[in-house]
């Protein structure tokens, strides 16, 4: 670290901010109460996103209404664009310009917005896109909580895709986890969703926003050296190719069709393979899942009930797992952060010595099958069961102690 | 000035997809031509000179959708995309807002701008975005195969009208209008050199226009749509589209009826005095206030102490509604209530009902507050309601554990159903009478919190107060800290009542 330069906080903990607080490495903080929605407006003010393109649609719209406050007076550009294609067309062309850009819709919206994730997948575009659930399919329960993107987040788009989901579960969570899914974004140059919830985007809880300087902040990486070698799709050590600005001087070709390493339509079959592998494989070093991956593990040491939740259902799950420890049962708790690419390292570790597995979700049944795939490797393979509610309500605590007791 | 249009083109790309004799050659380099004539003028420099030629380059994004004609911007070696079908206008917007000093031109087939991609297209001509959008109409789909198109004439064949078009084509340039775009002119790509100069001309004249333009040309697509109706020879095709064109003028001398046979050409509308999206008045005027605004915003930093908890603890909660009517407060009374809390170092959780149910008298926030983290955001009993209307009161006093307390706005509500939870006090009466505030109901839900905290001690009244004054400082602040000292007061009455 330069001398000078303000101490910054690690994002790779749960709560960063409150890490940084307990261990002295920031003592002041801006205290607000914040809603899900307010928190991650706040968060990509924070980390540098001046772009915000949208549509109404509850339970996200608070985040389009944030953002249409703050950025045009920040030197930022807002527009409520005439459909949820279009903001995130005109999302993905601002960020093609330079600019960090976001985009925040709900359940009807995000199936809208899908052929457009696989656009910004392909050519490369960093973006951060923010689906509150609700419940579905179609219209569904507009005001009513969901959890049922879970698969539609990870292969909404047509085609092999890489894509970083990450599920917060506070306000605070928001603010924090849009600040890491901008970096992600930036650095690993393609779209990162995050998976909120209406209950998650509507409930406001105390935050604590830390110092500016303290947040650490990825800009992309942008090429050097004569523009006439830029390679926009260039092989790189890491695998994450430079990205200029257009206008910046470094002028190249973006399609959505394959493409070789110089932006350029190809039907060269080795091209094709080479390109498709490397934008998945950008995710695969070990300095990348370091950064990508992310899991709260709670008493999970010696559980063996391991109850593995996300979003607003992983707050009942933790209640639920205290009482159990109160009533000796050895519970804990596995709540991904990062939901998608799957830990699947820690979740293997954590399931092994689980004799029972519970997924509760508010669908019917879409993680519990990635959790049942990851225990189908382990022999003998833990017992999966789900807690599956599509009846509007919020499992409760009660509803899954009674599953951990059994 | 001729330009030269070779040092613009990529090496790579310098075959094109294109059937032999398509317009669509000669588009490109139409659009190219005027492009850089138009980029050098602007730009003052020398396409013939290195640097130029590079400064030319860089200042143009050139954007397509799907389609034979959205093949284009590939071949031209300046900032280029290759969008999805239908939305060139989106991701060019995105880009002229985040780079307004660049020149952004677009090229797209009929089907993909008046079809797939048509909601864009009036809305992009609505706001007036400055860019220049160049259709090559040659009323069907080329490269999926003559399917017809929003612009297909009626009858003819297409291999998805295989017994002639049935639905009537679009008057493109009264779509135009209709939409607000601010220049809309008119080209064909013939056999005519005339025509080939007037359409590089009207493009010169679209990019020097300042707002939102579209250059319509006519054209054709001879291996598809020709091959189907009898015009599968370029060139045939291209002197067939001569007997269908006419100069504006003479078009408008035409007899109305007579018009709808021929496309005029030249430039049909034109308005300079209307200023382009970001130079509008409206859009500067909202940037100055939204600045004025965040300036305003400015959060201070505190000194934070984390108070530690033990993780595996069970906190006891306190659960607290407000319930009221749509214009009584009763969110702000629960945040800035979970505001205090938090002052004084206790976890909490707010949350609202919305929608229909909130409407009317039965709207709420709710808070839960612990010494410890709370989890589960939802309470499953209430610890306190506090009702400001009869309809709160019978819709939420089920909700109420059996040892809870209700206060119970009794100027408003009149039927406590002997409920021995209730703590009955004259809120509006009170308010009425010692607070007096301006409006009617203005201030009732600070009294209420006060009332609330102070009876059942749920902050200290320092944190109170200073959450009124963070949450109402632009809000009649003297009158709502009037209501806080009355609300503490009444909190004393009931206190020796109990
Ligand atoms: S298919 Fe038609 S429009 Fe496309 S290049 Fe060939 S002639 Fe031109």
């Amino acid at each position: 670290m330069r001398t000078g330069a303000a101490p910054k906080i690690d994002l790779r903990i749960v709560s960063p901010v409150h890490q940084a607080l307990r261990t002295g490495v920031i003592t002041q903080g801006r205290r607000l109460i914040l809603s899900g929605n307010d928190a991650i407006v706040r968060g990509a003010i924070d980390v540098g996103a001046r772009g915000y393109f949208g549509y109404p649609i509850t339970p996200s719209t608070e985040i389009e209404e944030g953002a249409a406050r703050y950025l045009l007076g920040m030197g930022g550009v807002f527009l409520q664009t005439e459909d949820e294609i279009a903001a995130i067309g005109a999302a993905i062309g601002a960020s093609l310009a330079g600019l960090k850009v976001f985009t925040a819709s709900s359940g009807p919206g995000i199936s809208l917005k899908q052929e457009l994730i696989g656009f910004a997948a392909i050519t490369e575009v960093p973006l951060v896109i923010i689906n509150v659930q609700r419940a579905g399919p179609s219209t569904g329960g507009p005001t009513d909580v969901g959890q049922s993107d879970v698969m539609q987040a990870r292969w909404g788009t047509h085609g092999d895709h890489p894509i970083i989901v990450i599920a917060p579960n506070s306000p605070q969570e928001c603010y924090e986890e849009t600040i890491r899914a901008f970096n992600l974004s930036e650095r690993y140059r393609m779209p990162v969703i995050i998976l909120s919830d209406a209950k998650v985007g509507q409930m406001k809880e105390p935050a604590i926003l830390p110092p500016l300087a303290s947040i650490p902040i990825v800009n992309r990486r942008k090429p050097v050296g004569s523009p006439r070698d830029y390679e926009p799709f260039g092989l790189t050590e890491d695998g994450v190719p430079p990205l200029a600005g257009f206008g910046d001087g470094f002028r190249a070709h973006f399609t959505g069709l394959y493409h070789g390493r110089n932006g350029l339509p190809t039907k060269d079959p080795a091209m094709v393979d080479e390109q498709l592998r490397r934008i998945h494989a950008k995710l695969e070093t070990a300095e990348a899942k370091a950064d990508i991956l992310k899991t709260e593990e709670f008493v999970t040491d010696d559980a063996d009930v391991v109850v593995v939740a996300f979003g607003i259902t992983s707050r009942a799950a933790k209640d639920a797992v205290i009482l159990a420890r109160q009533a000796g049962i050895r519970a804990g708790l596995l709540r991904p952060i990062t939901l998608w690419p799957s830990d699947e390292v820690t979740i293997l570790r954590v399931l092994g010595r689980a004799k029972k597995v519970i997924v509760p979700e508010l669908n019917l049944g879409q993680y519990g099958l990635e959790i049942d795939r990851l225990a189908g490797h382990l022999s003998p393979k833990p017992q999966v069961v789900g807690i599956n509610k599509v009846d509007t309500a919020l499992i409760s605590p009660a509803d899954i102690l009674r599953e951990i007791k059994i | 000035m001729r330009i030269r249009i070779g040092p613009f083109m990529r090496p790579a790309m310098k075959k094109s997809i294109w059937c032999e004799g398509c317009g669509l050659g000669n588009m490109s380099s139409i659009i190219t031509s005027a492009l850089v004539s138009t980029v050098s003028k602007r730009l003052e420099v020398d396409p013939n000179t290195r640097e130029g030629l590079e400064r030319i380059k860089n200042n143009i994004a050139f954007v397509s959708g799907i389609g034979c004609t959205s093949r284009m911007p590939g071949q031209l070696d300046f900032n280029t995309l290759h969008t999805a079908h239908g939305r060139s206008l989106a991701f060019a917007t995105g880009i002229k807002l985040a780079r307004p000093e660049l020149t952004v031109a677009l090229a797209a087939g009929d089907g993909d701008i008046f079809a797939i991609g048509g909601n864009h297209f009036i809305h992009t001509a609505r706001r007036n975005i400055d860019m220049t959008l160049i259709v090559y109409n040659n009323k069907s789909y080329g490269m999926t195969g003559a399917q017809h198109s929003p612009t297909s004439p009626l009858g003819e064949i297409g291999t998805s009208a295989p017994y002639g078009v049935f639905e009537p084509p679009f008057n493109v340039v009264n779509l135009a209008l209709g939409a607000g775009a601010t220049f809309v002119a008119q080209g064909a790509l013939t056999t005519s050199q005339e025509h080939l100069d007037q359409a590089e001309a009207l493009i010169v004249a679209a990019l020097g226009h300042k707002g939102f333009s579209l250059v319509n040309l006519i054209g054709t697509c001879h291996t598809g749509w020709g091959a189907r109706n009898r015009r599968a020879e370029a060139f045939r095709y291209r002197r067939y589209l001569e007997e269908k064109v006419m100069k504006l003028e003479s078009w408008k001398a035409l007899p109305p009826d007579e018009q709808g046979k021929y496309f005029p050409l030249g430039i049909i509308h034109q308005d300079d005095s209307r200023p382009d999206f970001q130079s509008s008045k409206p859009y500067l005027d909202a940037i100055e206030r939204a600045k004025k605004a965040v300036a305003g915003t400015q959060e201070l930093l505190e000194d934070i102490t984390l108070v530690e908890q033990d993780p595996l603890a069970v906190y006891p909660r306190t659960s607290v509604r407000f319930a009221g009517s749509g214009g009584q407060g009763v969110l702000t009374a629960g945040e800035t209530d979970l505001y205090a809390a938090f002052l004084s170092g206790k976890s909490g959780v707010f949350i609202k009902n919305y929608g229909p149910e909130a409407r009317g008298g039965g709207a709420y926030s709710q808070v839960t507050i612990s010494d410890g983290e709370i989890h589960f955001p939802q309470a499953e009993n209430l610890e306190v309601l506090v009702a400001l209307t009869q309809e709160a009161y019978d819709k939420y006093r089920g909700e109420v554990s059996a040892q809870g307390k209700i206060i119970v706005n009794s100027t408003a509500v009149k039927e406590f159903y002997g409920d021995a939870r209730v703590i009955a006090s004259p809120i509006g009466d009170l308010l009425a009478r010692e607070v007096r505030p301006p409006k009617k109901e203005q201030g009732i839900n600070v009294l209420a919190l006060a009332l609330t905290m102070g009876l059942f001690n749920l902050a200290p009244r320092g944190s109170v107060e200073t959450a009124v004054k963070k949450y109402f400082s632009d809000k009649n602040l003297k009158m709502n800290l009037r209501a806080l000292d009355v609300g503490y007061k009444e909190a004393e009455r009931q206190r020796g009542l109990i």
